[in-house]
């Protein structure tokens, strides 16, 4: 299991494939395990770097507050450690919001980013859902049926979830995963890091080509948030100095897109990503 | 009734009109709604059994208890036949009594229900249990949770929604429902399934639903029945959709609504 010292703390990394670099961002409750569906394909075209964030999977968990500048910070400290000068980065949940502010921070470092099922500022409604998450999770730990059904009806379609592999099978799956992936504690600094994110000032910062992806059925974090808060469809108009930027909404799919329509979901993932390798390629072949 | 005291309220004159509560709230739930149909109608307003001022027994719950004793009710006041509106839980005992006793109705009004929950109700049913289970009926946990499933986002970021839709919330669940017959009504709400009885309705039926309900939505998934399923198999039914309004149309969309309902009752008058 390949682990890298960054500020201080042991990451759990993984390579697989070849060509340009492609950073999977994972989501508050399972790790890197949220791409294991997607890598596969994925190295087909690209050098995936799929990682466990501080606090989460096989990397180290110390005791400490979570927030999107430490995970931020230990992304751009997992490239340089690797000596990865640039990547693609694909965030999916809150691995979306994160990476939105890895790619204002450090827009240098990004080739092309993809915020999918991304929250830029969580409206009441959010916030109460992640509150939720939060006492679930307190009371009854984050490996328990109780957060799996909270997580499950807010992230997949109904359709999804009624059939062949929905039902318990994927409340129970869910419930183990999540317990191996994350403790209460460091799920609640998420679930607030969520709460308070706003980076609705710091789009602007975001240069690298960008696609921004939503299921058309997600309650969880919906094209369009409440007022007071900025989903995906501020996000992208709001992407005033990004190279170029394009916005998907997949089909027949809440928050787990990549879940609930696999096909058009990766399959716009992907065409966006050789677009952006090759425009690259042919800018580097004229220069 | 049934070896039960019930809590009822008749307001207005005209054809009698009942409505039924939902899961947390008894007849509160109609409390922005009774005054404008006591115009037309006489209104019946009444706590089913384990809610509000009716007695609350330890007991088993299910969609039957509750529309039978809505029959018992009816009887013991001399109603022979009555327009009934059941909205979220309510909607839930009204397409049963209506399925059971479908010579009793005049006309039916399903408001945000379903005749049959699909895997994510049900999901959302456990954590409405699992949050009242270990913070109580009273708490802010409770109504949070129960505020995502109830209104929607836009109406949560206006100006009834934030803290004051949460306190609202709990301020009417906490009077109103106990923990046992709560966690019963979640599982009465999980295992209810009349889709085979819709055939028996043979009153003129309208259904009520916002767009953007996440709870009791237009579209069930395929192992559910939700509004749609019921419009379509009932004979004769009316689907409407209040665009941009969440589960609590009362609430979001009251003025709008209760015109709707009135319309709806008046023109079988007519």
């Amino acid at each position: 299991m390949p682990k890298v010292a960054v500020n201080g703390v042991q990451i759990f990394y993984q390579l697989t494939g070849d060509g340009d670099y492609l950073m999977h961002v994972p989501g508050a409750v399972v790790a890197h395990e949220g791409y294991a569906a997607v890598t596969p394909g994925m190295a087909e075209h690209f050098k995936v770097l799929d990682f466990d964030p501080r606090g989460y999977g096989a990397s180290d968990r110390p005791k400490q507050r979570y927030t999107f500048d430490v995970w931020a910070d230990d992304m751009v400290g997992l490239l340089d450690a690797l000596g990865i000068e640039r990547t693609h980065v694909h965030g999916g949940s809150m691995g979306s919001s994160l990476g939105a502010h890895f790619a204002a921070k450090y827009p240098s470092r990004i080739h092309g980013l993809v915020l999918s099922g991304c929250t830029a500022k969580s409206d009441f409604m959010s916030k109460l859902q992640f509150k939720v998450w939060k006492y679930l999770a307190r009371t009854y730990g984050t490996g328990s049926l109780e957060l799996a059904y909270a997580l499950c009806s807010e992230s997949f379609s109904r359709r999804f979830l009624d059939g062949p592999n929905g039902g318990m099978d994927v409340v129970r799956g869910l419930a183990a995963t999540s317990g191996r992936a994350v403790n209460p504690d460091v799920l609640c600094d998420a679930c607030d890091a969520l709460i308070d994110i706003d980076v609705t000032g710091e789009l602007s910062k975001i240069t690298a080509p960008t696609l921004v992806v939503v299921g058309d059925g997600d309650i969880l974090t919906p094209a369009d948030q409440g007022p007071t808060g900025a989903g995906g469809r501020h996000i992208y108009e709001h992407l005033v100095n990004a190279e170029f930027k394009e916005f998907a909404v997949i089909e027949n799919a809440g928050h787990a897109n990549l879940m609930d329509n696999p096909v058009q979901s990766n399959r716009v993932v992907l065409e966006f990503l050789k677009r952006v390798s090759e425009r690259s390629t042919s800018a580097r072949a004229r220069g | 009734m049934n070896g039960c005291d019930i809590w009822y309220e008749i307001s207005g004159k005209g054809a009698p009109v009942v409505q039924i509560g939902g899961a947390v709230s008894g007849h509160e739930g109609y409390a922005l709604v009774t005054p404008d149909m006591a115009k037309h109608f006489a209104v019946l307003d009444y706590d089913h059994r384990g809610y509000g001022m009716s007695d609350r027994p330890e007991q088993t719950y299910t969609m039957d208890t509750w529309a039978d004793d809505l029959k018992s009710l009816l009887d013991a006041l001399g109603i022979e036949k009555t327009h009934v509106h059941g909205g979220s839980m309510g909607g839930y005992i009204a397409i049963k009594f209506a399925t059971k006793y479908p010579e009793r109705v005049d006309r039916l009004i399903i408001n945000g229900a379903a005749a049959k929950s699909d895997f994510t109700c049900r999901c959302q049913f456990e954590v409405w249990k699992a949050v009242a289970l270990k913070y109580g009926m009273d708490s802010d946990e409770l109504a949070e949770e129960l505020c995502t499933k109830a209104f929607s986002r836009a109406w949560l970021d206006g100006p009834n929604g934030g803290e004051k839709a949460v306190k609202g919330m709990r301020d009417s669940t906490a009077p109103n429902a106990s923990l046992h017959v709560f966690l019963e009504a979640c599982d009465a709400m999980i295992e209810t399934d009349v889709t085979h009885e819709l055939g028996r309705v043979n009153s003129p039926t309208l259904l009520m639903v916002g767009s953007e309900d996440v709870l009791t939505p237009v579209d069930q998934g395929p192992g559910g029945a939700g509004m749609r399923y019921m419009h379509e198999h009932i004979k004769g039914s009316e689907l409407w959709i209040a665009e941009g309004s969440g589960h609590g149309l009362l609430v979001e969309r009251a003025q709008e609504s209760v015109n709707k309902v009135i319309d709806f009752l008046r023109a079988g008058a007519r």
